[in-house]
């Protein structure tokens, strides 16, 4: 613990020696700090030796002052690395000191036979550490040089005769190097240790990164096949890596959207930019069925070109690398958000229809309103007959009557539409009901030549309705039906029970309804074809006002009809609709709703087609 | 000799009210309220004038104004459409449609008498 403490300060010391160049990767720094630490150690580690080697060697001879002068060589190396981060200049610096430190002794000591000429050995390895050719190719040419300069030297015989115990000099030598180039060995192994660690830390950091993402990193072959997925694919395609692999991915994108796709990977390979695309992929659940069941996912993908680090081969240059990320959710809201504005468009242009055939239709007897009381208030002027004038007041009367009618009819479907229609059930017979209805249309029949004919079923049972609402339903329907079949037509009015339901239907052969209108029939306003040359007046809240009664009694309202055949109303109501609305709570009406009509549309439309072929 | 007019008008009330103050300012009058039938009563009647709703059963009175306007014979005689299409745009396009005049149902009596004298003179 006490050497600990002793050395924290030493290695704090050390490590604010290392350049800051080198601080900000952590090999660097280890590199730098096993250059500083031994040479400044060592060096004054051997400094405060002089001292003892003086008390037990008495004066030193010239080449042992040399030597220890020599030591100062490396601190002051240290000192240059410290100050200017070049660590390979340093270890050619370094290598430098050490053959001319060994060159010197070894020609004061007998030339290349001198023990010290074993160092020289050292310095090749010493420059090992610094993991450059360039400083080891210098650091053994210095150590060349040096042993040619011994040779030379020892041949031309200009060296000092120099006697001494050989054997045990050749053994410090020896011993001294091999010890050296251990502390070298050591060093390079922790180096070894040090830049393995780090590359397994990267790796793992890499590894937990992408295990922990949600997106998905691929790496692309030029052809788009995926070289390469990372495993966070496996819940987002529900598909094992390796099955995705190679075409597998592309094998799962949905078929409208493998172009997009595709476009979007060459794009990103050729033309070297980021690229985005949106497509779907099909997820495989464990517990589905291989067959169907299939769910697709959205997936934006951002892709670009794969940038090779340096020295790799160019044939990589055509792989792409994409991040690819779930966006369903997103694209959900995004449709159902689409779908919203697109009902409120159409609501919207419902209203403004509305109220351009509104407009017509209460113009329409307001002219005759306005313009007959005018030619009434200006009598003098035009000198109008007494009969005449009582005939313009009749229709002034007649105009208003009408206006009301519609008045009404809005207000009704308005409270249809906010739910605020009562309806007052009472036992009644239907029978008595549905005639006077049809004495009350004979007249308009008979005008137009259209022959009206009533098939009652003699036990039809007493209901219990709305007597004034099943009035309505039905004069709404007869006077449909006249106004929709043509001069010499027929219209027919049957009714009978049908279990607990009373069944009544209009059949006419007029106009007929094309296939495309009859689902909107019964919205509010709509009359079919309608444009400047509608063929009825009307403002089309006849066949709603239907629909909305007859859902207020709990009962079923559809229209079969074929274009220039004939159309065929059908109402089925409860024979008793207390019971039956109390039984299950009437829905309210909420017609300007698109996306009921919608869901509706598809299942009413069968039922409408098969109904046409029966009555056909 | 009075002038005439044809009235092209598919509301019955509407027809009886042109009829009648037509004929109280001393014009005749020629009606129908199918635009098919107003095509060949031009052609035998040769009117002066033809009042043109535009809301009319089967084709619409537009249609029988170009139709109108399109027959070398026919297309002097002057159009003026009466009609309850009083919304933003209608009249543009109603006179685009080749009409000579535009008259937004409810009329006004003055206003309808004043427009006929515009194309007849007084009779």
């Amino acid at each position: 613990m006490a050497i600990v403490g002793l050395l924290e300060p030493v290695r704090d010391y050390i490590d604010h020696l290392v350049h800051p160049s080198a601080q900000r990767d952590v090999l660097m720094t280890a590199r730098h700090r096993s250059f500083i630490a031994p040479r400044l150690l060592g060096s004054l580690a051997a400094i405060a030796a002089f001292p003892v080697y003086l008390v037990t060697r008495g004066i030193p001879g010239p080449l042992e002052v040399m030597v220890f002068a020599w030591l100062f060589a490396p601190i002051l190396i240290a000192y240059y690395l410290s100050r200017t981060g070049r660590y390979e200049g340093a270890h050619v610096l370094s290598s430098l000191a050490l053959t001319g430190l060994v060159t010197a002794v070894a020609a004061m000591t007998g030339g290349i036979a001198s023990f010290a000429a074993i160092w020289l050995v050292v310095v090749p390895l010493e420059a090992a550490l610094s993991a450059s050719r360039r400083v080891v190719a210098t650091a053994s040419s210095f150590a060349l040089a040096s042993a040619g300069l011994l040779l030379a030297l020892y041949w031309t015989g200009t060296l000092p005769a120099f006697e001494a115990d050989t054997g045990a000099l050749a053994a410090l030598g020896v011993i001294s190097a091999a010890l050296y180039a251990t502390g070298l060995a050591l060093g390079a192994e922790s180096l070894t240790r040090t830049s393995s660690w780090l590359l397994y830390a990267e790796e793992d950091r890499y590894r937990l990164l992408a295990r922990n993402m949600t997106d998905v990193i691929t790496r692309h072959g030029r052809n788009g096949a995926v070289l390469f997925a990372s495993p966070a694919a496996e819940p987002l395609f529900g598909a094992k890596v390796n099955e995705l692999s190679g075409h597998g991915l592309f094998d799962r994108v949905h078929v409208a959207d493998r172009p997009a796709y595709l476009t979007a990977l060459a794009d990103a390979a050729t033309s070297g930019e980021v690229r985005s695309v949106e497509f779907r992929v099909r997820r495989t659940r464990d517990n589905d069925p291989p067959e169907h069941c299939a769910s697709f996912v959205w997936i934006e993908m951002r892709c670009r070109p794969l940038e090779h680090v340096k020295g790799q081969d160019g044939a990589g240059e055509h792989e792409v690398v994409a991040v690819m990320r779930d966006v369903t959710e997103r694209k959900t809201e995004q449709q159902l958000l689409e779908q919203a504005q697109a009902e409120s468009e159409r609501a919207s242009l419902a209203k403004t229809r509305f109220l351009a055939n509104m407009s017509h239709e209460l113009r329409t007897p307001l002219n005759a309103i306005i313009g007959f009381s005018e030619m009434l208030s200006n009598d003098g002027s035009m000198s109008i007959e007494a009969k005449r004038r009582q005939e313009y007041a009749q229709l002034i009367n007649e105009s208003g009557h009408h206006l009301l009618s519609m008045v009404n009819d809005i207000l009704d479907m308005s409270k249809m539409e906010t739910g605020d229609f009562e309806i007052v059930p009472e036992p009644f017979a239907p029978g008595i009901v549905i005639g006077k209805c049809c004495e009350l249309l004979a007249l308009k029949a008979r005008e137009a030549n259209i022959e009206l004919s009533l098939r009652l079923n003699n036990d039809l049972p007493e209901i219990v309705a709305d007597k004034r609402a099943f009035k309505q339903i039905l004069l709404n329907l007869l006077s449909n039906a006249v106004k929709f079949t043509k001069d010499g037509g027929c219209v027919t009015i049957d009714a009978r029970a049908e279990g607990a339901m009373l069944v009544v239907s209009v059949e006419d052969n007029g106009v007929g309804i094309g296939t495309s209108d009859l689902p909107r029939l019964g919205n509010p306003f709509f009359q079919a074809r309608s444009a400047y040359d509608r063929r009825h007046d009307g403002t089309g809240l006849g066949l709603s006002i239907v629909k909305g009664l007859v859902e207020l009694h709990g009962g079923e309202f559809k229209v079969a009809s074929e274009l220039g055949s004939g159309t065929r109303a059908i109402v089925r109501l409860p024979i008793d609709c207390e019971a039956t609305r109390s039984a299950k709570k009437t829905p309210r009406i909420g017609h300007f709703s698109a996306s009921k009509d919608e869901t509706d549309h598809k299942a009413s439309r069968e039922t409408m087609n098969s109904q046409v072929k029966r009555s056909a | 000799m009075a002038k005439k007019v044809l009235i092209v008008e598919d509301n019955e009330l509407n027809m009886k009210l042109f009829h009648d103050l037509l004929e109280a300012h001393g014009y005749q009058t020629v009606g129908t309220r199918n635009g098919i039938e107003a095509l060949d009563l031009a052609r035998r009647h040769r009117p002066d004038l033809i009042l043109m709703d535009i809301q009319l059963p089967e084709v619409s009175g537009l249609e029988v104004t170009k139709w109108l306007k399109d027959d070398a014979e026919l297309k002097s005689i002057p159009v003026v459409a009466v009609t309850a299409f009083a919304m933003k745009g209608d009249e543009e396009r109603i006179r685009e449609g080749g009409c000579e005049a535009y008259l937004s149902k409810p009329i006004s009596v003055g206003k309808f008498i004043e427009t006929i004298r515009h194309f007849l003179g007084s009779p």
